[in-house]
């Protein structure tokens, strides 16, 4: 049988964090919600999850400064970066940072979902 | 017979009764509302995530009881939730939103003398639901006796697109307050090209003489549109109208708008409204791009006016053969010329080009003008 994936939501956005937090388990998978930088790099440095769906302004650490700061201390886990912001700077530093996927607010949830499924392979 | 000081005993005894009451009240008024809003949280936040496996689930198990739609943190909970997603799941919460009567429900609560809470928050969630069933409510909501309300509706009914919507919150226009009207004004532009026609048709039926407050409204809209079927509108503003505002507005307005016939125009009007009018003159003159605009810009360099000189050598850095005229300002025996000149070839990056030039040894006149204006401010 095989192993459930982890999934680290960090998102300020109680709608958000509620949205992705049912849709996910209702897919199968174990989620984890956190609400701010600080909390959401403490938390994604455990190593524990397989991947991680960040916000890219929060309080506290900003999602880029979060990807950093993991890539920095060797922690390469699979991040999903959210956001209203697509400017250019955001989503090309974000890709460079290591974020695998980029997602705009306000997102179709089953596009969402496919793209969490094919980023977990 | 009772003395002086114990009748100031007995003020002290009662004053202090008197405020130690009033201070219990606060404590229990404030110690209530935190206990209702701590109730508040928790139901939105329950409701949040019955929503979200709503929207979530293609068939969600647990459907939600109608009693949830008198709760004020479901509806929170609800319109929160339409703001974070697209596409099918946006149609998931409207379909939930007929289910459970919502529309019926706030219009209900709209159409009520009081609370005006209860009814503010009916016309936010009207607006934010943008249910068609409710253009009705919201078009009378217009002529509401609280003014937010009437945002709120205008509001409402730009999220909708409904167009024969334009005319009846025009007709409001010249009786708001400012603050009405310039939101009533954002609205408008939401309608986007749709709302041109009505809004030339207002300026056209007298508005500029007649309700002139009103009228710099809809040119302000009208610029921010940019629709170039609005120019001969715009034209004929700041050709005819008496009042100032009213041709400062369509000044603006134009260099947005734009359009062949507008820089002769903005041109012939340059010096019939004193500085104000120059100041947005030049600065529409730069927007429209046309050179027959480059001798008056020029000659403005020089104007009194600072602002208007600043403008002007905007607008010339922004024309073509412009910055020419700009370099030849630098060797003007006007200060203020040569201060305005230099200013604006600063801000398209002339002085870094003129230093790259000099350092290479290829520094044109004009690049040693520049460098040496810039070294001795």
């Amino acid at each position: 049988m095989a192993d459930t994936k982890r999934i680290l939501i960090a998102d300020d956005a109680a709608t958000v964090a509620a949205l992705l937090t049912a849709a996910l388990e209702m897919d199968g998978y174990d989620v984890t919600s956190v609400g701010d930088g600080e909390r959401a790099f403490e938390e994604g440095a455990t190593g524990r999850y397989d991947l991680v769906i960040i916000d890219q302004l929060m309080p506290g650490l900003l999602g880029i400064e979060v990807i950093a700061k993991w890539r920095a201390a060797g922690n390469d886990v699979p991040v999903m970066m959210l956001s209203a912001v697509d400017d250019e700077y955001t989503v090309v530093n974000s890709l460079q940072l290591g974020a695998v996927d980029f997602v705009r607010k306000p997102f179709n949830m089953q596009e969402l979902l496919e793209r969490v499924r094919r980023n977990l392979g | 017979m009772v003395s002086g000081s114990e009748i100031a005993l007995l003020s002290v005894f009662v004053s202090t009764i008197v405020a130690s009451a009033l201070l219990f009240v606060v404590i229990v008024v404030k110690a209530v509302h935190r206990r209702r809003m701590r109730s508040f949280e928790r139901r939105y936040a329950v409701y949040l995530r019955l929503l979200a496996q709503q929207v979530a689930v293609k068939n969600p198990r647990r459907k939600l009881d109608s009693a949830v739609v008198t709760d004020p943190a479901f509806l929170d909970a609800l319109i929160d939730l339409r703001q974070t997603v697209k596409g099918p799941e946006v149609e998931k919460l409207d379909g939930l939103v007929d289910e459970l009567g919502l529309v019926a429900h706030q219009e209900k609560l709209l159409h009520r003398r009081w609370p005006p809470t209860k009814r503010f928050r009916a016309a936010v969630a009207l607006a934010e639901m943008g249910d068609d069933s409710s253009t009705a409510t919201l078009i009378t909501a217009l002529e509401d006796r609280h003014q937010e309300i009437r945002v709120q509706a205008a509001r409402g009914l730009a999220r909708m697109g409904h167009r024969p919507a334009i005319d009846h919150i025009l007709q409001r226009l010249g009786a708001e307050t400012p603050w009405v009207r310039a939101r009533f004004g954002d609205t408008l532009i939401r309608f986007g090209n749709a709302a041109t026609e009505p809004l030339v048709r207002y300026l056209r039926a007298g508005a500029t003489l007649a309700d002139p407050e009103g009228a710099v409204e809809v040119i302000r809209i009208l610029g921010a549109a940019g629709d170039p079927e609005a120019g001969p509108a715009l034209l004929d503003a700041l050709l005819h109208a008496t009042h100032p505002e009213v041709r400062l507005a369509a000044t603006s307005a134009l260099g947005r708008v734009g359009g062949p016939t507008a820089a002769p125009i903005v041109l012939a009007a340059f010096d019939t409204g004193g500085w104000r009018l120059r100041t947005r003159a030049a600065h529409a003159l730069g927007e429209l791009g046309d050179p027959i605009a480059l001798p008056r810009l020029e000659r403005a360099l020089s104007d009194p006016d600072w602002w208007v000189r600043r403008n002007a050598a905007s607008a010339l850095a922004k024309l073509p053969g412009g910055t020419t005229v700009l370099y030849a300002c630098l060797a003007s025996k006007d200060a203020s010329a040569r201060d305005a000149a230099a200013e604006a070839l600063a801000a398209v990056g002339a002085i870094a080009e003129s230093r790259r030039r000099a350092e290479a040894g290829l520094a044109r006149t004009d690049d040693l003008r520049l460098l040496a204006l810039v070294e001795a401010t």
